[in-house]
């Protein structure tokens, strides 16, 4: 078993295998070697709070077995233009992601932090599929966004934009 | 979502498409500015979607540069908030600009929103300027003084971008009795055909474009029809009736850089076009049909290379022979290059085809084998043909039938992926990407330039007027 300590000193004990997801803390682990000390050592996260790190903790267990994914995106599957598909997600995970905004830019941040990719990936792609298919204007909506622009700037992106409503 | 770090914000924008990225530079300054320097990222998609593989894109690629280079190099460029990376001191493309330009510019013509540019001043030549591009129009059977070149320049002083007319300077030609019967461009230089009304002489000239105040480069004058003129590179070649000579022909080529003639006596007439053109050689595609009967024919084609610097210029290199339909009497097998490693043979065709129909269209690949090219069939169709444009960036063989309609088919494998009008890409050759394509519904019919009045060229007066992007 392994304790981890969230930024607010909340422990967590966790089996190795189940953490060992984050290659953070996989490679931590690894420089420390096989003794079990570590089990009596509190790893710090000081960069993630309690219920985020439950939530990793809670991702990590549901994918235990999954295969670990590895750091470039060479193999990712590209859509038409380019970019990398974000509409294949499971439902469990999907059902994991339902968190308010806050909580999702949190476990971004966390599975950065921790060098999760697939959770890195998940979040990612939840996010992207927050942005997709929306004006402007519904986008500064979803995400509290404030228009800075000039009312002449603005006008100036729209024209340059035009060619986006061709989606 | 400000919060999040830009290294989190690399990820979630691999996951979003272009347009997607756009909309939300739109949204504020601070996402303006987050999306525009993701260069990594607008360069690969840039590159993604407009692969450089045919003339039109590399052409307006640099262009684009051409201009970029002269405003980031006076500090005048200027983005919607001001975060340039002109001003930022460096010289590099800006791939979002890049991107957002050429996505556009094809917009903006699918949707009839291109600038209509009057040149408003007749030039001589910009000695301190950079010619962008030039636009040679050509009233049908004109006198050669009535021929006007419409140049778009960029004043570097100035940081600004003009449109003047231009005129060829004819000195040392006669034109008094000279009709203009065709002209042939290429980026670097501009052959007009004349033929003479008094003796019915044909005669070809050339210029290069930086250099339309110069007098012409007479490449050939003959007193028979001049055909299948093309013109690559530094090399113009075209075939005409030998002198005297009751059905020869002469096959000739003509280095513009080095001034060098060199012909070719052929019992045959063949239809021609340049293949693949370098400094020193070029090689030419023929085609010839067995008879002038309809039906089921045999088709020949051949591969000749010419080089500079060779006692026999001409040698041949490889022939072969395909069956194709023809339709009428009048029609003939032409040869067309598609990209430097690839031709067509085609046929003009009207009728619907059946599964018997021999094919009307055939892909030859040419296959560096040793020293030599080789032409190998890659694939062949039965399609009515009307035209044929090669869209090699996209990897599409333009084929237009009679009535405007268009179907797309694949270089690949010559199967038919879409089917539009496609006349509002015709003045750009700037096609949309892919990812446009596959949105676009089939027989989708975009408005053509051509009926546009304003697009309409000129009358003599300096009023000239031309498209723009």
């Amino acid at each position: 078993m392994v304790k981890l300590t969230s930024s607010e000193g909340t422990e967590f004990d966790v089996e190795r295998s189940v953490i060992e997801r984050s290659l953070l803390i996989k490679n931590l682990l690894d420089d420390v070697g096989e003794s079990d000390t570590c089990a009596y050592t509190p790893i710090p996260l000081p960069n993630v709070s309690g219920p985020i790190l439950a939530k990793v903790i809670e991702y990590c267990e549901h994918h235990r077995n999954d295969p670990v994914v590895g750091h470039g995106d060479a193999d990712a599957e590209l859509d038409a233009s380019g970019a990398r598909v974000s509409d294949e997600i499971d439902e469990w995970d999907m059902e994991f992601c339902k968190v308010d905004q806050g909580t999702l830019f949190e476990m971004i941040l966390a599975a950065n932090y921790l060098d999760i990719r697939s959770m890195l990936d998940l979040t990612c792609k939840t996010v992207a599929n927050m942005i997709k298919n929306k004006t402007p204007e519904e986008i500064r909506k979803t995400f509290n966004i404030t228009n800075d622009f000039s009312p002449e700037e603005e006008e100036q992106v729209q024209r340059e934009n035009a060619w986006c409503e061709d989606r | 979502m400000e919060h999040i770090p830009n290294e989190v914000f690399d990820h979630i924008a691999v996951f979003l498409d272009t347009a997607t990225l756009c909309t939300l530079s739109c949204t504020s300054k601070q996402w303006y500015t987050r999306v525009s320097c993701q260069q990594m990222l607008w360069r690969k998609r840039f590159a993604w979607d407009f692969p450089q593989h045919d003339d039109n894109e590399r052409t307006w690629l640099r262009r684009h540069r051409q201009i970029w280079e002269a405003e980031a190099g006076t500090g005048s460029s200027s983005t919607t908030t001001g975060t340039s990376l002109a001003s930022q001191g460096s010289l590099q493309l800006d791939w979002f600009a890049v991107y957002c330009s050429r996505q556009a510019v094809e917009y903006r013509w699918r949707h009839n929103q291109y600038a209509v540019h009057r040149p408003d001043c007749v030039v001589d030549s910009y000695s301190h300027g950079t010619r962008l591009q030039s636009i040679t129009h050509i009233p049908e059977r004109s006198s050669p003084g009535e021929v006007a070149v419409v140049t778009q320049w960029l004043l570097v002083k100035q940081q600004q971008v003009v449109w003047g007319l231009e005129r060829l300077c004819w000195d040392g030609v006669d034109i008094e009795h000279l009709r203009v019967r065709g002209k042939y461009c290429s980026d670097e230089y501009l052959a007009i055909r004349t033929r003479c009304e008094q003796t019915h002489h044909f005669s070809l000239y050339v210029w290069h474009v930086s250099a339309l105040h110069q007098p012409p480069d007479i490449v050939i004058a003959v007193s028979s029809w001049i055909s299948d003129v093309d013109m690559r590179g530094n090399w113009i070649v075209g075939q005409h009736e030998t002198i005297g000579g009751v059905g020869q022909y002469t096959i000739f080529a003509y280095d513009l850089v080095k001034k060098s003639h060199h012909c070719k006596a052929s019992d045959d007439f063949y239809n021609l076009c340049i293949l693949r053109a370098a400094e020193n050689r070029v090689i030419v595609a023929c085609a010839i049909q067995e008879s002038l009967d309809i039906g089921d024919v045999v088709a020949t084609h051949k591969l000749w290379q010419v080089c500079n610097n060779q006692e026999a210029p001409f040698e041949r290199w490889t022939a072969g022979e395909v069956r194709m339909i023809k339709e009428k009497y009048s029609s003939i097998i032409k040869p067309q290059r598609v990209d430097a490693s690839r031709l067509i043979l085609r046929a003009d065709y009207d009728s619907e085809p059946n599964a018997e129909t021999l094919p009307s269209l055939v892909l030859l690949d040419a296959i560096n084998d040793a020293a030599v090219v080789v032409l190998k069939e890659k694939w062949s169709r039965s399609v009515k043909i009307y035209l044929v444009e090669s869209v090699v960036s996209r990897n599409l063989l333009a084929i237009r039938e009679w009535r405007h309609k268009y179907a797309m088919l694949s270089l690949s494998d010559g199967a038919e992926i879409y089917r539009v009008h496609h006349d509002c890409w015709v003045y750009s050759g700037l096609y949309p990407p892919d990812s446009q394509w596959v949105r676009m519904p089939q027989d989708a019919a975009w408005q053509s330039p051509k009926s546009d009045a304003s697009l309409a060229i000129p009358d003599y007066t300096g009023h000239v007027r031309q498209s723009g992007e």
